[in-house]
């Protein structure tokens, strides 16, 4: 019990630290207007997440698992042949792996924090820049989960069959990401006239495309060694 | 899971958090700058495969 209440206070200062911070933001910045429908849906899970926290400790759950604590154990032989109970697991709410749950929620709360932070302050823009906007997210995206499975697998948490399966995926990904990026390129510099004329004189752009799509070819296959 | 367990695992984790918060804050710097299409087409430029960090996912061997 003891454990599980810390577990709860944790998640109810994480809850309650999220929300201040998303009210600071508030302060600081406007939301734009075509973001307004997505922060909003995001804000209304932020406040589920604090009713919830202060319903727990206000309201009857609190003092109910008090009073049951304070009834006592439950008959020990009952359970005395129960493999959590021999592994100490009854005290992590029946969940046997409860606290790698938490640190995973936790990091996907930081996270989810910093989005709608971000989101809350996106400006509107032509759709050429959203996009090329968007491609460097799933950069970072594609590098965060990358460096965190190179980390899990060099400590052995990840099967070697499983690492082999993400050094494949890490290794398609770049062609794929070179190819989306040179186009991206294109049609940003595409748009501007004068630039426009300039990469028409040197054809480099293109040919960097199509060396992309022979790259990414022979990554996943595609291609033979001689074509 | 052990105290030993979770202890490794926050160690392996710590950085990697870290890490992805300055990339976080470093992408919503840009998502928020005014950039202009030349500017964000230098970017992309920068953001090839070739500066990606080399991983071996413990396959060294």
């Amino acid at each position: 019990m003891k454990q599980k209440s810390y577990i709860t206070a944790a998640l109810a200062i994480l809850a309650m630290l999220g929300f201040l911070a998303v009210m600071a933001v508030l302060v600081m910045h406007e939301i734009p207007v075509s973001n307004r429908e997505f922060f909003n849906t995001g804000l209304i899970a932020l406040v589920g997440f604090v009713s919830t926290a202060f319903g727990y400790y206000l309201g009857s759950s609190f003092g109910s698992a008090r009073k049951t604590e304070l009834l006592g154990p439950p008959e020990a032989s009952a359970l005395a042949s129960s493999a959590e109970m021999q592994a100490g697991r009854l005290g992590q709410g029946g969940f046997a792996r409860f606290t790698l749950m938490l640190v995973l929620l936790a990091v996907a709360f930081f996270f989810a924090i910093l989005s709608l932070n971000g989101c809350s302050t996106m400006k509107k823009e032509a759709p050429e820049i959203v996009a090329g906007k968007s491609l460097l997210a799933m950069k970072a995206t594609i590098i965060t989960a990358a460096t965190t499975g190179d980390q899990l697998c060099k400590k052995g948490v990840i099967p070697k069959a499983d690492c082999r399966t993400l050094a494949d995926w890490y290794l398609k990904a770049q062609p794929a990401y070179d190819l989306a990026a040179d186009s991206m390129t294109l049609v940003l510099l595409s748009r501007d006239k004068a630039v426009w004329q300039r990469y028409q004189a040197d054809q480099a752009p293109f040919r960097r495309i199509f060396d992309d799509v022979v790259v990414m070819s022979g990554r996943y296959g595609l291609l033979g060694g001689d074509q | 899971m052990t105290k030993e367990t979770i202890l490794a695992l926050a160690q392996v984790l710590a950085p990697v958090v870290q890490a992805g918060a300055v990339e976080v804050a470093k992408l919503i710097a840009t998502l928020n700058a005014d950039i202009t299409p030349e500017q964000l087409a230098k970017v992309l430029e920068e953001s090839r495969s070739s500066s990606w960090p080399e991983l071996t996912f413990g396959l060294e061997s």
